[in-house]
């Protein structure tokens, strides 16, 4: 199933050509990873999908409707920016943070409860009670994609989320990413020209100039059941 | 003369794409010298010698993709010996191969051999050539299955490697590419 459906997007700033007659389909449970030098036009097809910004020509939808009717929705999609973007305030607590998505639909017992469950699916189960201040690096993008996966998202777009881990961090924080992906969530997510998010069965999209390269979808083979295969060989 | 099937490998390829481009008729030493100039030992972007691609022209000529167009003298008592061009057969033989698609193993040599065989100038060739080799690199991620954390200490930095590796052409590609953009817009390449 198709989630997010960019067709012949274009975007011009004052003097560069952000993002230049793109196409892009993001389907249930895939792993999609834009990558390229600095300022090739990334964070703008984030920022594009999302429904944040508005191309000069082309079309963005998701489920085949408006993004931003889907943003930050329940079964919508979630955006996670830089970590340091994401912050509501830095005295408040973890639970606080990640519970604020879903305390505009649900009681604030179930909005902690939400935000529990997401910690935990992040493994920082532990921080809730903790002031964002007092996080490191690794452990405040963990926070804020629990923010994100509080309101259950088909799709999670997330902008360089290893820019600034460690090797080991990141690997750690890419295993993350790649459950979600088993457990049927979309990711679209860029990254730096170091590639370190370029894990197996990942779609690669290169970026460059605002123009995206990269190998088509292949959606996995259809599964013919045992006794068919047996019934009709080579069928 | 019935033809004979050309020369398979990537030496064959280059040998043929130099006759091609060659602005006269080559002699079969010189056809040689050439190939291994550009391709040789000179760039490094294949392991190949003068006698390599001397060996191969007859090979070339059996299979009518290049034909003899004159003599040219040598040393006094000597045979003159033949000068060689390329057939129609044979630029449709280059063009093919360099529209060909680029696959593992050895990709980046497949890609590189191509991109010192286009015509000087046609960039938009060169930049299909890199479109095709970066696309067989992305397909490599895609198709790989993740090896999990293996308890081998040396399976794990094997496996850092293969991925920097991957990476590392990957990022060669996006060079390259920008290095024809500069050129294309005239400017010098940095």
């Amino acid at each position: 199933m198709t989630l997010l459906a960019l067709s012949g997007v274009s975007l011009r700033y004052p003097t560069v050509t952000a993002l230049s007659d793109v196409s892009l389909e993001v389907v249930a449970g895939e792993l999609v990873v834009v990558w390229g030098p600095a300022r090739s036009g990334r964070t703008t097809l984030l920022e594009v999908a999302a429904g944040l910004r508005k191309p000069d020509s082309g079309t963005v939808a998701f489920a085949g409707r408006s993004p931003r009717a889907s943003l930050g929705r329940h079964e919508g999609f979630a955006v996670v920016p830089s970590a340091e973007a994401a912050l509501l305030g830095a005295e408040k607590l973890v639970i606080d943070q990640v519970a604020f998505p879903a305390l505009r639909v649900m009681s604030r017992w179930r909005a902690q409860a939400a935000a529990d469950a997401a910690l935990r699916r992040c493994g920082v189960a532990d921080l809730g009670q903790t002031p964002m201040t007092a996080l490191s690096h690794a452990e405040r993008i963990r926070v804020v994609l629990a923010r994100a996966l509080v309101r259950e998202p088909l799709l999670v777009l997330m902008d360089e989320p290893t820019a600034g881990l460690s090797h080991t961090e990141a690997e750690r924080f890419l295993k993350l990413v790649q459950s979600l992906v088993r457990d049927g969530i979309a990711v679209l997510m860029t990254d730096d020209a170091e590639g370190s998010a370029l894990v197996p069965g990942a779609r690669v999209l290169t970026m460059q100039r605002g123009t995206l390269r990269g190998a088509s979808p292949s959606p996995p083979a259809e599964v013919i059941p045992l006794e068919q295969r047996r019934a009709e060989p080579g069928a | 003369m019935v033809s004979r099937a050309a020369p398979s490998g990537v030496v064959a390829r280059v040998t043929l794409a130099t006759i091609v481009l060659a602005p006269e008729s080559l002699t079969r030493y010189a056809i040689g010298r050439t190939v291994e100039t550009r391709f040789g030992a000179a760039s490094g972007v294949l392991r190949t010698r003068l006698q390599h691609a001397y060996d191969l022209v007859p090979k070339l000529l059996d299979a009518e993709l290049i034909r003899v167009v004159g003599t040219a003298p040598t040393r006094p008592g000597k045979e003159p010996t033949r000068l060689y061009a390329a057939t129609q057969a044979g630029v449709a033989d280059w063009r093919e191969w360099l529209a060909g698609p680029i696959t593992m193993p050895d990709a980046m040599t497949r890609a590189l051999s191509r991109l010192y065989a286009v015509r000087r100038g046609d960039y938009a060739t060169m930049l299909a050539i890199i479109d095709r080799y970066e696309a067989t690199l992305q397909a490599v991620v895609q198709q790989a299955t993740d090896p999990g954390d293996p308890a081998d200490v040396a399976d794990r930095i094997g496996l850092l490697w293969n991925k920097r590796e991957l990476v590392a052409q990957l990022q060669w590609c996006q060079h390259a590419r920008d290095v024809i953009y500069e050129e294309l817009s005239g400017r010098e390449p940095r």
